[in-house]
């Protein structure tokens, strides 16, 4: 409880800076993967191995965190844990965030239905800048960014490809969520 | 490549998703009968139940009904450029789209598929012309538009009009195909979330397993929490190390930070 108070009053205040950004997805979009190579360095993990159908070894069963930074700014990457989750998430999100990033893995299209389910109610509930980024990229037969763009019915600017393994390639969601937020502040 | 299976992405769904593309839709049955669709800028042009050609629109509506009962089959979508003289029907792919969705309705009666919108998000009319849907859309259309004329949700809907739940979400999916509502999207507004380090300290520094539940006799306790519904409350960390910074990745994340950053403070 304490924490959870911690961690909402972190949010609120005002100094100078932290950006927080959070990332969301199904289970197995790749989330743990992409905030273990975005960040600086990996200390801690919580995932504990379990077995589901689609043989995934480990789930998040806490909230991923990492950072890292730049200049003098510092970004925090919180990641909501893999299951269905989101309005948790959404709690803390409406503390305040610099921006979203919701991941879904292109190799897995079961994963699609509840990315749309969550993408259309954050789109209606929200107003945080949001980028979509689909991993997985590395592989042969996936979706591509464009396709999800379609399946989604938004514009594929918002969407990025990625291999969320490589760290290059996972920073390019980063770099286009800041690109989205500087469009909107220039209006 | 668009693949997948057709309960995550039932039929009606890909051919909107397939949208102006040309190529060939191969929906393999778990008993290994490949069904075929093909088309050409938005024409549905013909369909094939393994070799036979499906010839008038009965055989179709079967093949459609026989296909949305096959959950497990298996799609792929073919992008080819066809040619214009094997075609047996060239319709307009959203009457594919609507044959194939009254075959989904028989399917989904009682429960609520993954593919239904969340009944909380909302939706809001496109203003397009109602009159080709079909009369079966088109009499929950006229009962529900003057809500979506303003937005909104299948739940407040359900409030409002003395119809079930499931089936004003098989509607909103139904009309949202049709491109008769689409999602009442906020614009995206700006907000920094600027924090105070010291609170952020306070996390990073308990390190493991900050439970943020009310469930707090798990802090501390040896096994890791399962995960069930109720344990998803434990911050995860990964902590900074200040010696090792990715020094690439930086750069050009600075380039693009730095940009915003200025233009903020202008
Ligand atoms: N090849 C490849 N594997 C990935 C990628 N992203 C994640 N993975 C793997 O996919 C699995 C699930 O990723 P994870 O980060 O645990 O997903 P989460 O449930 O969203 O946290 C792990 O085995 C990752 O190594 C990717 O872009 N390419
Ligand atoms: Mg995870």
């Amino acid at each position: 409880m304490v924490l959870k108070t911690s961690l909402e009053r972190c949010m609120n205040n005002h100094k100078n800076q932290n950006i927080k950004i959070f990332v969301t997805g199904p289970s197995g979009a790749g989330k743990t993967t992409f905030i273990r190579s975005i960040s600086q360095s990996e200390v801690l993990t919580t995932d504990v191995p379990c077995t589901n159908a689609k043989g995934k070894k480990e789930t998040t069963v806490a909230m991923d965190y990492g950072s890292l930074n730049l200049d003098r700014y510092a970004i925090h990457l919180f990641g909501s844990p893999g299951q269905d989750r989101f309005d948790f998430t959404w709690d803390i999100l409406r503390q305040g965030a610099l921006g979203v990033i919701m991941l879904v893995g292109g190799h897995d299209p079961e994963q699609l239905p509840l990315l749309k389910k969550m993408h259309d109610k954050f789109l209606t509930e929200l107003t945080i800048p949001y980028i979509l980024g689909v991993t997985h990229q590395d592989l042969a037969e996936v979706w591509t960014p464009a396709e999800v763009a379609d399946y989604l019915e938004i514009d594929p600017f918002l969407c990025v490809g990625i291999n969320a393994l490589d760290e290059n390639s996972a920073t390019d969601v980063l770099v286009r969520l800041f690109e989205i937020i500087e469009k909107e502040i220039e209006g | 490549m668009l693949f997948g299976k057709i309960k995550s992405i039932p039929l009606p769904q890909i051919v909107r998703i397939i949208g102006e593309k040309s190529g060939v839709l191969e929906i393999k049955s778990p008993e290994n009968n490949l069904y075929s669709f093909r088309f050409a800028r938005r024409l549905f042009l013909g369909a094939k139940k393994q070799d036979n050609p499906i010839g008038d629109t009965f055989a179709l509506k079967s093949m459609l009904l026989e296909l949305s009962q096959k959950e497990e089959s298996f799609f792929i979508f073919k992008e080819v450029e066809l040619q214009e003289d094997d075609v047996s029907f060239s319709l307009p792919a959203v009457q594919l789209i609507i044959a194939s969705l009254h075959s989904l309705r028989t399917m989904y009666q009682k429960n609520l598929p993954i593919f239904f919108p969340d009944p909380e998000t909302v939706f809001l009319s496109t203003g397009n012309d109602p009159s080709w849907i079909g009369s079966e859309f088109f009499s929950f259309w006229i009962e529900a538009e003057p809500f979506f004329a303003k937005g909104t949700s299948a739940k407040e809907l359900a409030k409002n009009l003395p119809i079930e739940l499931e089936d004003i979400l098989f509607h909103i999916y139904t009309l949202r195909l049709l491109n008769m509502i689409k999602t009442a999207s906020k614009k995206r507004t700006f907000y920094l979330p600027i924090s105070d380090q010291s609170d952020l300290n306070s996390i990073e520094s308990h390190h493991t397993n900050i439970h943020l539940g009310s469930d707090s006799a798990a802090i501390g306790s040896k096994p890791p929490p399962l995960p069930s519904e109720s344990s998803t409350t434990a911050i995860q960390i990964y902590q900074s190390d200040q010696q090792d910074i990715k020094k690439g990745l930086l750069r050009r994340l600075i380039y693009g930070f730095k940009n915003f950053f200025r233009k903020m403070y202008e």
